[in-house]
C-alpha cells in the first residue's frame, strides 16, 4: 500500500519485496487449469462443411431423369429415344449402388448428429472445468485472505502478551522482591539463633543482621523506580546522549573498562554492551542486582566506595553514576572523587547525572519525592568540586532537545535571567570531566 | 487443412515477429488444423540482395511442396506477399519500411538519395499493390499498418489483434509506488525520456525499467549524470514470473517509444489493470490508450511526462480506475488466437 507522507522510497527493498511475492505464488509451468480447450467454434464450422458434402453427395446420388444439359445440343439431340433407354438401363444397372448410397449417408448423417451431441457435452464439460477454476481461484484468494488475516491477529495477539508481561513484571516484581527480601532476613536470623542456641547472639552475629537491615528497604525502592524513574525505554533514550563521549573518548576496551556506580536497573550497561563496550556495574540494592543479573549483565553487590577502594590504580576507561551522587552525604561524595581520580586511567571520563536544582519545579519539590535523597546539588558546586580534585576540562551540561534528539548544553553557555529559563530548564544535569 | 505460415528472418534475433509466427502456429495447430513456418533469411542491403529475395518469393511455387498440398498460404512480411498460390491471405507485420515511412528520414539516407534506392522504391510499391490485389483477404497487425498501407497502396484491409505471450496468466494487485517500463533498451523505445522525467517528477514514485540491449550503458550513465540511482533502476532480464508481478504491482506502465507499430506492453498492462503513459508520437499504442480514461496521453516531454506520473501517484483512485477499464477495454476487443485463426482461415 502507498503511504502518501512516506517520502523516501528504497528501491531496492521494493524490489525485493515483490520478489518474495513471486517466490510465494506457483510458478507458469505449474498451471496445467489453463491449457483445457476446445476449438469449438471451429468444429461447428467443420461440421457445417461436412454437412454440405453430404448434402451434395445425396443430391448426386438421386436417379437421374435427364442427360446431362450440354448433351441436348446438336448432334446429340437426334438421338433422345436412345437417351432414354441409356438412362433406363443406367438406372436399373446403378440400383443397388444408390441403396448403399442412400445407406451410407444415412450413417453418417447420424454419426454427425452424435459428433454434435458429443461436442455439446465437450463444451458442457469445458464450462464446468471453467466453475471449477474460478472456484479453485476464489478458494486460493480466501486462503490468502485468511492466512493475511492470521498473521495481524498473531501479531496483535503477540504485542498484547508482551505488554502484560510488561504489566505483570512491574506488580508482581515488587510484592515477589519484598517478599524474598523478608524470607533472606528471617533465614539469617534463624541459622544464626539456631547456631547459638540456647545461648544469646554474640555481638558479630548482631553485626550480621544488622548490616542486612538496611536491605529490608529494597523492594520499596525498586517499585519506587519503577513508578518516577520512568520506563526503561524512557531512561535508555535519555542515556544515549552519552554514548559520543565514549566513543569519542575511545574507552570501554577490555583494557579501560567502564564502572557504572549505582546501576540500578541496568539501563545503561544494557546500552554500553549493544555498542560493543565493556562495562561492569556496582549497587547496593540486593533486588537491583538480581535484575541485572537476570539480564546477563556484569553486576556486583555491595557498597560503591569499598569497592572502588579495592580497585588498583589506574584499571577504569570511566566511572559513571546516573542519580546516585544525590544520594551520598557529602564526605562519602569528595571519597567518591578522590578513589574515581585514582583509579581511572590518565584521560579517563567521569560523568555523574543528577537532578538539576536550577529547575524551577526539581528544586522546589520534586527532588524531595525521594525520601532517599540527601542534598540537590548545584552545578555549579560540582563542577568545582571536579576541578578542585584535579579533573580537566570539568564542567556541568543542561539538556536540549533538538529534531527530537536530546543534546549537552554547557551550563556556563546558559543564562538565568528570566522565570521563563527556571521553568524551561532540563529536569536533570550531568557532571563531565576528564582526569588529566 | 494444410496451412503454410510464409515469413522472412535476421537469423538469431528472436523479436515480436518470430513470436507472433510461433503463436500462429501453435494456435492454427490448437485449432485441429497442420501449419508449418516457412521462412527465408533476408537481407536489408544492399539493394540487389533485396532484389534477389524478391525474385526468390516471386518464383516460389506453394501449390504442393514435394507433393503435400498446400490449402492456404498466410503471408506475414515483405517480401514473402509475392509467392505464388490461389489461396493467398496476408497478415502484415510490417512492409518495407525502408521505402514507405522510413523513406528520407535518417534511417534511410544512403538509400533515399540513390538512384538505385528510388528503383527499388518504385519496384517495391508497384509489386506490393499488385500483389495485395490478388490475396483473398488482406490482414494487418495493427491499425497504424493498415493506414500505411492504405496510404501508399491504397489497399484496403482490417487490423487484427493478437495477444501477448503470456496473456493468460497477468493478475492485477495493490499498486507500489514505481512505474514499469519493460522494453529492449533502444533509442527508438526512448527510455531516456522516462529518465529524465524522473529528474521533474515531484512524488517519490520510482521508475523500474526491464530488458537488456545496446543503450545500456548510456542509459547507465545518464542515471548516474542526473544522479538518480535510487530513483531509477536497470533491471535486465527478468524471469515471466516476475515480469507479471511487476506488472501487476505497478502503479502504472510507461511507453513512450516511438512510432511503434503494435507494442505488446500496452496490451500487458491493460491485462494487469493498469494505466498506461504513453505519448501522441507512439504509434500503436494510441490505438488502445484512451486519454483520461485508460492512461495518460503526454507530448514527448520529460515535463509533461512527470506530470503524468505525479497524476497517478497523487490520484491513486483515479488512477486505479483507469487500469480497470483498460482491462475492460481489452476485453471488449476480442483479442485472443482463436479470433486470429478464425478470421484467417475461414
Amino acid at each position: 500500500m502507498i503511504e502518501s507522507n512516506n517520502s523516501e522510497i528504497n528501491v531496492d527493498r521494493l524490489i525485493k519485496k515483490i520478489r518474495e511475492e513471486v517466490a510465494s505464488r506457483q510458478p507458469i509451468s505449474g498451471r496445467n487449469l489453463e491449457t483445457i480447450k476446445v476449438a469449438s467454434v471451429n468444429q461447428t464450422l467443420t461440421i457445417n462443411h461436412i454437412e454440405n458434402l453430404l448434402h451434395n453427395a445425396q443430391l448426386k446420388s438421386q436417379i437421374r431423369t435427364d442427360f446431362p444439359k450440354k448433351l441436348n445440343r446438336f448432334p446429340f439431340s437426334l438421338s433422345q429415344p436412345l437417351q432414354k433407354l441409356v438412362l433406363k438401363l443406367y438406372s436399373f444397372l446403378f440400383k443397388e449402388q444408390r441403396a448403399i448410397n442412400f445407406s451410407l449417408i444415412e450413417a453418417i448423417r447420424e454419426s454427425l448428429t452424435l459428433n454434435r451431441k458429443l461436442i455439446d457435452q465437450v463444451m458442457d464439460l469445458q464450462g464446468q472445468v471453467m466453475d471449477i477454476q474460478g472456484q479453485v481461484l476464489n478458494l486460493q484468494g480466501q486462503v490468502k485472505e485468511m492466512s493475511a488475516h492470521l498473521t495481524v491477529t498473531e501479531k496483535h495477539f503477540k504485542e498484547q502478551l508482551h505488554a502484560m508481561d510488561e504489566r505483570s513484571i512491574k506488580n508482581d516484581s515488587y510484592l515477589k522482591n519484598d517478599l524474598t527480601q523478608q524470607k533472606r532476613l528471617i533465614t539469617l536470623f534463624l541459622e544464626k539463633a539456631q547456631q547459638r542456641f540456647p545461648e544469646p547472639f554474640s555481638p558479630e552475629q548482631l553485626q550480621t543482621l544488622v548490616n542486612e537491615y538496611p536491605h529490608q528497604l529494597d523492594a520499596f525502592y525498586v517499585a519506587f523506580e519503577d513508578k518516577f524513574r520512568g520506563s526503561r525505554e524512557e531512561v535508555r533514550n535519555t542515556l544515549n546522549v552519552y554514548l559520543p563521549l565514549i566513543e569519542n573518548a575511545k574507552l570501554g576496551t577490555p583494557e579501560s573498562p567502564i564502572l557504572d556506580v549505582g546501576c540500578g536497573r541496568g539501563e545503561w550497561l544494557e546500552l554500553l554492551r549493544e555498542s560493543g563496550y565493556s562495562a561492569r556495574g556496582i549497587d547496593s540494592n540486593n533486588v537491583m542486582v538480581n535484575e541485572c543479573h537476570a539480564r546477563c549483565l556484569e553486576v556486583s553487590q555491595g557498597d560503591a566506595i569499598a569497592y572502588l577502594q579495592n580497585l588498583p590504580d589506574h584499571s577504569l576507561g570511566a566511572v559513571t553514576g546516573f542519580h546516585l551522587i544525590e544520594h551520598l552525604p557529602f564526605a562519602v561524595l569528595m571519597k567518591l572523587f578522590d578513589e574515581t581520580m585514582r583509579v581511572l586511567q590518565p584521560g579517563g571520563l567521569i560523568i555523574f547525572e543528577t537532578p538539576n536544582p536550577r529547575n524551577l519545579f526539581v528544586g522546589s519539590g520534586d527532588f524531595y519525592r525521594d525520601p532517599t535523597h540527601v542534598n540537590p546539588i548545584h552545578p555549579d558546586t560540582i563542577a568545582y568540586i571536579a576541578i578542585l580534585k584535579g579533573f580537566m576540562n570539568a564542567e556541568s551540561y543542561f539538556f536540549a532537545e533538538q529534531d527530537n534528539r536530546s543534546q549537552l548544553l554547557a551550563s556556563s553557555n546558559v543564562k538565568f535571567d528570566t522565570l521563563e529559563s527556571y521553568l524551561s530548564i532540563s529536569r536533570d544535569f550531568a557532571l563531565i570531566g576528564y582526569k588529566p | 487443412m494444410r496451412i503454410a505460415i510464409a515469413t522472412v528472418q535476421v537469423p538469431f534475433i528472436r523479436g515480436g515477429a518470430e513470436m507472433l509466427a510461433a503463436g500462429l502456429v501453435e494456435a492454427i495447430r490448437q485449432a485441429g488444423h497442420e501449419a508449418d513456418v516457412i521462412s527465408m533469411p533476408f537481407h536489408f542491403y544492399p539493394v540487389r540482395e533485396v532484389q534477389r529475395s524478391m525474385e526468390i518469393w516471386n518464383s516460389e511455387n506453394f501449390a504442393a511442396i514435394n507433393g503435400y498440398n498446400i490449402d492456404l498460404a498466410i503471408c506475414l512480411k515483405f517480401p514473402t506477399f509475392y509467392l505464388k498460390h490461389s489461396d493467398k491471405v496476408a497478415w502484415i507485420i510490417h512492409q518495407h519500411r525502408a521505402v514507405y515511412d522510413l523513406w528520407d528520414t535518417p534511417f534511410t539516407q544512403g538509400l533515399s538519395d540513390s538512384d538505385e534506392g528510388k528503383q527499388l522504391r518504385k519496384e517495391i510499391i508497384q509489386r506490393d499493390t499488385h500483389a495485395f490485389q490478388g490475396f483473398k483477404k488482406v490482414f494487418t497487425i495493427a491499425k497504424t499498418v493498415s493506414h500505411r498501407l492504405h496510404s501508399f497502396n491504397q489497399i484496403d484491409s482490417t487490423a487484427l489483434y493478437n495477444p501477448p505471450k503470456l496473456a493468460n496468466y497477468f493478475y492485477t494487485a495493490t499498486a507500489e509506488p514505481y512505474i514499469f517500463f519493460p522494453s529492449r533498451l533502444e533509442t527508438l523505445k526512448r527510455q531516456d525520456l522516462l529518465i529524465k522525467a524522473m529528474t521533474y517528477v515531484k512524488s517519490p514514485t520510482v521508475a523500474l525499467l526491464v530488458g537488456e540491449g545496446g543503450q545500456r550503458p548510456h542509459f547507465l550513465q545518464m542515471i548516474e549524470e542526473f544522479d538518480l540511482q535510487q530513483r531509477v533502476k536497470l533491471m535486465g532480464r527478468i524471469s515471466d514470473e516476475d515480469m507479471l508481478a511487476f506488472y501487476a504491482h505497478c502503479l502504472g506502465v510507461f511507453f513512450g517509444v516511438h512510432n511503434e507499430d503494435y507494442g505488446y506492453v500496452t496490451l500487458e498492462a491493460m491485462l494487469a489493470a493498469k494505466p498506461v503513459i504513453t505519448c501522441t508520437d507512439s504509434g500503436g499504442s494510441l490505438e488502445f490508450v484512451i486519454n483520461h480514461q485508460t492512461g495518460l496521453v503526454v507530448e514527448p516531454e520529460p515535463e509533461a511526462i512527470a506530470q503524468a506520473i505525479d497524476q497517478l501517484y497523487f490520484n491513486q483512485k483515479t488512477a486505479a480506475q483507469m487500469g480497470r477499464a483498460g482491462l475492460e477495454r481489452y476485453q471488449s476487443l476480442n483479442i485472443s488466437w482463436e479470433n486470429v485463426v478464425q478470421k484467417l482461415l475461414y
